[in-house]
């Protein structure tokens, strides 16, 4: 049977996980690359410096609360920032269908400037490709960010994860894939649901100054749930979070009943967990709720290492929380 | 903290009233939603070793047989665009699912309401509407056929796959399964009503329709221990704010004007005499014809059959993930997201 690429591959759940490392970790062989989180940072010439990438393929390319363009910027740098990174530079590269709106191109060019300049990321590098009608779906952009550490002594990394250390969440969840739905499906909810894409880097900034963070990672494909299983098979450490706990928007909720989705798996884009130890948490989440008022504590990171997710129910109930496995798809009732 | 002293109050008495029963209850949820929100909610570990949850034939995906999405792919294969609600795509046919097809090419459009397609459909395009679900999802196609009426349209059929929920219910209590009690699907009842369900009361079980919120089914789950406690066979109604005693009666004037009994081929049941609906003879010209083998519709490896009437667990059948799992599902109760084995290989496991 030929083996052929499906719509999960891309996801952010388990097939993207096993289609890089079943296919593309063995043969690139990089060490550095194994370490395989969303911004490599690696020591060069003595200093100590960071690289993320990211494909933007959002439709529609405007959105309640964003656009492709503004996503591309947030996306990298957002990705730099979680590392312990400083975004300095970017590079962005436009794929695009021909037919496209020049209009709506410089929209996004503009956003994309925008964006930049807020993050304050010089963009230095780009390329355009323009392929023929049916080609591409209108328009596809990558983005390469550099950022160099902004405290080498207080790097968050995965191996700085302990048990009885505490999960923050910086805000409610699942916004960003419920807007995108909600444009997609057209259900009369399109305005109502307001995208979370935006920068993190002030918070972060703030948050790092303060408080001494073992661990960020953002919410991005997969939402929160694919985030903390990532984190248990890296850390190897369980991570227990509490149903009650987790902020997520009526809004949101009501597409997810209408629609069968679960909001612990929606795309986020300006959202991410930090670990901290018990006696910082106080600190970090009062920092956190300068930007977002939902940012609360969600759960810990458990003694045990069975490189699991288990979520208390509101009844006092026990699940795994396991990573998205498919593409979640509308219910017939 | 009310709540929580509420809903811990409630959670004791529904443990009291077992203890005083003196058994593990077997309990069967037939509708697939209520199957996602026991496992979600936690309820199999909170009731652990008190109620041994049953997943029941209720998912209209789960019992969707694989001839059925043969039909459509051939049919989509004839230049015809199929419309289909989005969980069906991932139902296996025999070479390959729809969702397969649509990445071949085939024109496979999801859509959310039969109404709005139909409303809402290009004029040159022939197209295949998969009528596919229980009594909750039959009124929507009937108003669909009406509008197709209504405004002339020539280009629209039906491939209807609908199915009762009283045959297959009564095969399985009959011949199946022993239970000590049943939650009723909630979403059928608001179309049936109490009413519709009285013919349990027959088999001397105690039941009663439920929501699907969390609350709702602890609720369900007090009053049902109640009944099993009380022997009491009348079926109960716990879903009142949107279940009335006779259903909706203006959706089952709808549903006795368009379509009338056949039978029904149920995945992991067989052939229920009476269990499905079909478009009646003066509607045909919006019916597509559907060519089924029956005897050819079995996995004989795939114990489906045997998870929906409670005789094995999920983790039991000899495919369940090792080569069934919700991306290469193998049989009924893997297909939907709503089936007792995806439940299960998504949230059945606890500490």
């Amino acid at each position: 049977m030929m083996r052929t690429i499906r719509k999960e591959h891309g996801n952010g759940g388990k097939q993207t996980y096993e289609l890089i490392d079943d296919l593309f970790k063995p043969i690139f062989g990089s060490e550095i690359l194994k370490s395989g989180d969303d911004s490599t940072v690696f020591s060069l010439n003595g200093m100590k410096v960071g690289i993320s990438t990211d494909s933007f393929v959002v439709k529609p390319y405007f959105f309640k609360g964003g656009d492709i363009g503004k996503l591309s910027v947030c996306g990298t740098v957002n990705d730099l920032a979680v590392a312990g990174l400083e975004p300095k530079y970017i590079t962005i590269s436009f794929i695009i269908e021909e037919g496209f709106s020049m209009d709506d191109l410089e929209k996004i060019t503009r956003s994309i400037r925008k964006y930049a300049d807020l993050a304050k990321v010089e963009v230095v590098a780009g390329d355009t490709k323009v392929v023929e009608k049916g080609a591409a779906d209108g328009i596809f952009i990558n983005t390469t960010g550099l950022g160099v550490a902004r405290d080498t002594q207080k790097m968050p990394s995965i191996s700085r994860i302990k048990g009885n250390q505490v999960v923050i969440v910086s805000g409610d969840i699942g916004r960003h894939g419920a807007c995108i739905y909600s444009h997609n499906e057209d259900l009369g909810f399109k305005d109502r649901i307001e995208s979370d894409c935006g920068l993190l880097l002030d918070v972060i900034s703030e948050l790092m100054q303060e408080v001494d963070v073992a661990y960020m990672k953002d919410l991005t494909r997969g939402g929160l749930a694919t985030a903390l299983n990532e984190i248990v098979q890296k850390s190897g450490f369980d991570i227990k979070v509490e149903e009650e706990k987790i902020p997520v928007a009526d809004e949101v909720k009501a597409l997810c009943d209408i629609l069968g989705l679960d909001s612990y798996y929606l795309a986020c884009e300006g959202r991410f967990v930090a670990i901290v130890n018990g006696d910082e948490k106080e600190k970090a989440i009062e920092i956190l709720r300068k930007y977002n008022g939902f940012a609360c504590e969600i759960g810990t990171v458990e003694e045990s290492r069975e490189k699991r997710v288990y979520l208390s129910t509101t009844f006092g109930g026990t699940r795994i929380l396991d990573m998205l496995y498919y593409e979640m798809l509308p219910r017939i009732c | 903290m009310q709540t929580h002293d509420a809903v811990n109050n409630i959670v004791n008495t529904i443990k009291n009233n077992i203890e005083k029963i003196g058994r593990q209850l077997r309990i069967i949820e037939v509708c697939g939603t209520h199957t996602v929100s026991i496992y979600r909610n936690g309820f199999h570990t909170l009731f652990k070793e008190y109620i041994d949850f049953i997943s029941g034939p209720g998912c209209p995906v789960c019992v969707t047989h694989e001839g059925y999405i043969d039909n459509l792919i051939e049919l989509a294969k004839m230049n015809y665009t199929i419309y289909t609600f989005g969980d069906l795509l991932k139902v296996p046919g025999k070479s390959m699912s729809l969702a397969e097809a649509k990445a071949k090419g085939a024109k496979i459009k999801i859509m959310y309401s039969p109404v709005d397609t139909v409303e809402n459909m290009p004029e040159n395009e022939e197209a295949i509407i998969a009528a596919v679900g229980f009594e909750t999802t039959v009124p929507a196609f009937a108003l669909s056929l009406e509008k197709v009426l209504e405004k002339d349209l020539k280009n629209v059929k039906f491939a209807c796959e609908l199915k009762t929920i009283d045959q297959p219910l009564k095969v399985l209590l009959k011949d199946h399964i022993k239970v000590d009690g049943l939650i009723l699907p909630g979403h059928v009842a608001t179309i049936l009503g109490v009413d519709g369900f009285k013919f349990v009361e027959e088999f001397e079980i105690p039941s009663v329709i439920s929501g699907f919120e969390k609350y709702d089914i602890l609720l369900s789950l007090l009053s049902l221990t109640q009944s099993i406690l009380d022997n009491d066979f009348t079926v109960k109604n716990e879903y009142k704010r949107v279940v009335k005693k006779e259903g909706n009666t203006v959706a089952k004037r709808y549903i006795e004007r368009f379509f009338e009994r056949t039978d029904a081929y149920f995945r992991g049941l067989g052939l229920i005499k009476g269990g499905g609906l079909r478009l009646k003879s003066e509607y045909s010209a919006f019916s597509v014809q559907l060519k089924y083998d029956y005897e050819s519709l079995s996995n004989s490896a795939c114990r489906c059959a045997d998870v929906l009437t409670g005789k094995l667990k999920p983790f039991e059948c000899p495919l369940f993930e090792k080569v069934c799992t919700p991306q290469t599902p193998k049989g009924a109760c893997m297909v939907s997201q709503e089936g007792s084995c995806n439940a299960y290989f998504r949230y059945g496991k606890w500490k």
